[in-house]
C-alpha cells in the first residue's frame, strides 16, 4: 500500500488501467481541422491590413508631433517685443565720457568699456555702470554745452525756458571754451582714456589702471 | 528551418506558423490533436465540448505563437495545459451535454456490430460516470496518468502543482475510482482484461 502511494505502481494499478481503457474515445472529427484552417486563413488575411494600418497610424502621429514641434520653434518668443520696449533708458548725459580737454580723442566706432570711477576718499558712491555712448570728438563739446544748459534749466524757476545759445561763431567758441573749463566734472577730468588697449581701461593721472 | 515543415521541430513549425505557413500549422495540429481531444473528452465528458476545447487550444497558437516557451516544456504538455484550463471552465455544464465516446462519435461505415457497440457504450458510460464523480483536480491527474501516460513531473507542470500534491491527488483518485468501479467489476459489467 505504501509502495503504491509512493510510486503509484503495482498490480492494482494495472487492473484499474484495464478497466479505464474500456472507455475508448474516438479520434477527433475532421471538422476541427477544417475550422482551424478557416481560422488560420482569416487571421492571416486580417493581420496584413491591420499591420499597415498600425504603421500608417504611427507615421501620422509622428508627423503631427513634428509639426507641433516645428510650429513652436517658428513662433517668435512673445517676450521679445516687450523686452525691446522695456529697454533701459539711455544713460544721462553726465555719464558720457567726453574725455579731458586736449586728450587724444577716441576714434569713432571703438567700443568703450563701461565707465568705472575710482572712489576718492569722501566722495559719494559712484554712479552704477551704464552703457557707454560712442562720442565723436566734435560732439563732446556740444554735449557738454547741452548738459550745462539743462542744469541751468533745472535750477531756474519753473516755467522758464531754456537759455538760448547765441548762434554767432565767436560766441560759440566762447561758449565751448566756457563749457570746457567749467562744466566738465572734476572726477572725469582726472581720467584719461588709454587708446589702443583692449579691454578699454581708464588710467588716472597717477597712472593707476583700472579695468 | 527544413524545407519540409512536416519533419521540423515544434519550434520551427511555430515560427513558420507565425510567418503565415498554413502547412506548418496543420502539421502541429496533426501531431497533437489526438492527445488534446482525448484529454478534453474525458475531462468534459462531452464530444461537443471537446471539439470546442481542441479548436480553442490550437487557435491560441495563432493568437500568441510566442507565448509557448520550449525551454520550459514540450508543446504537447503546453497544449494539454491549455486544454485542461479550457476543460475546467466547461466541465460543470459539459456533463449535461452529449457524452463523449457514445455511438454518434463513431465514424460511419465500419466497426463492431450494434450489440458490441451497445456493450461498449455501456462500459464507456460506466467508466465515464465513475470519472465524473471525481473532483476535477482528481480527475485530471488520473486522466493524465492513466490514459496519457505522463510522468509525475509532467503532470505537475500541466496542472500547475507540486509533484507531491500530484501524488496525493493521484492516490486519492485511484482509491475512489476503484471503489466506484468495484461493484461493476464484480457484476461482470466491466471486465478486467
Amino acid at each position: 500500500m505504501k509502495a503504491e502511494l509512493r510510486s503509484g505502481d503495482g498490480p492494482e494499478r494495472e487492473d484499474l488501467r484495464k478497466v479505464l481503457r474500456q472507455w475508448h474515445v474516438p479520434p477527433p472529427p475532421p471538422e476541427i481541422e477544417d475550422d482551424l484552417r478557416r481560422t488560420f486563413r482569416r487571421r492571416r488575411a486580417k493581420g496584413r491590413p491591420a499591420l499597415w494600418l498600425s504603421i500608417a497610424a504611427a507615421l501620422a502621429l509622428i508627423a503631427v508631433w513634428r509639426i507641433g514641434v516645428n510650429g513652436r520653434a517658428v513662433t517668435p518668443a512673445p517676450s521679445r517685443p516687450a523686452a525691446a520696449l522695456a529697454s533701459p533708458p539711455p544713460p544721462p548725459t553726465e555719464a558720457v565720457d567726453v574725455g579731458r580737454p586736449g586728450s587724444a580723442s577716441r576714434p569713432a566706432g571703438r567700443p568703450s568699456a563701461p565707465f568705472s570711477a575710482a572712489r576718492h576718499p569722501g566722495e559719494p558712491a559712484p554712479a552704477p555702470r551704464q552703457a557707454e555712448v560712442i562720442v565723436e570728438p566734435g560732439q563732446g563739446r556740444l554735449l557738454a554745452e547741452l548738459g550745462s544748459s539743462l542744469r541751468d534749466m533745472r535750477q531756474a524757476a519753473p516755467g522758464t525756458s531754456m537759455p538760448r545759445i547765441e548762434a554767432g561763431a565767436s560766441d560759440q567758441r566762447a561758449a565751448f571754451a566756457a563749457a570746457e573749463e567749467a562744466d566738465v566734472p572734476e572726477y572725469r577730468g582726472g581720467w584719461e582714456t588709454v587708446a589702443g588697449e583692449w579691454p578699454y581701461v581708464h588710467r588716472s593721472r597717477q597712472g593707476e589702471v583700472t579695468p | 528551418m527544413s524545407a519540409d515543415p512536416r519533419v521540423g521541430t515544434d519550434e520551427e513549425l511555430l515560427r513558420a506558423t507565425a510567418d503565415g505557413d498554413e502547412g506548418a500549422f496543420l502539421e502541429i495540429y496533426r501531431r497533437y490533436r489526438d492527445r488534446v481531444y482525448r484529454f478534453a473528452c474525458r475531462m468534459t465528458g462531452s464530444a461537443d465540448a471537446a471539439r470546442d476545447v481542441t479548436h480553442t487550444c490550437f487557435a491560441s497558437l495563432l493568437e500568441s505563437p510566442f507565448r509557448y516557451d520550449g525551454r520550459r516544456a514540450g508543446l504537447g504538455t503546453y497544449l494539454c495545459a491549455a486544454a485542461r484550463n479550457q476543460s475546467l471552465r466547461r466541465a460543470s455544464r459539459a456533463w449535461r451535454e452529449r457524452p463523449a465516446g457514445t455511438s454518434p462519435d463513431r465514424r460511419p461505415g465500419g466497426g463492431p456490430g450494434p450489440l458490441e457497440r451497445v456493450l461498449e457504450d455501456e462500459k464507456a458510460r460506466i467508466v465515464r460516470e465513475a470519472l465524473s464523480a471525481l473532483a476535477p483536480l482528481h480527475r485530471e491527474v488520473l486522466i493524465l496518468a492513466e490514459y496519457e501516460d505522463f510522468d509525475l513531473a509532467t503532470i505537475a507542470e500541466i496542472v500547475g502543482a507540486e509533484v507531491g500534491a500530484v501524488k496525493v491527488r493521484l492516490h486519492r483518485a485511484r482509491r475512489k475510482l476503484r471503489a466506484a468501479l468495484e461493484v461493476h467489476v464484480r457484476s461482470g459489467a466491466l471486465a478486467v482484461e
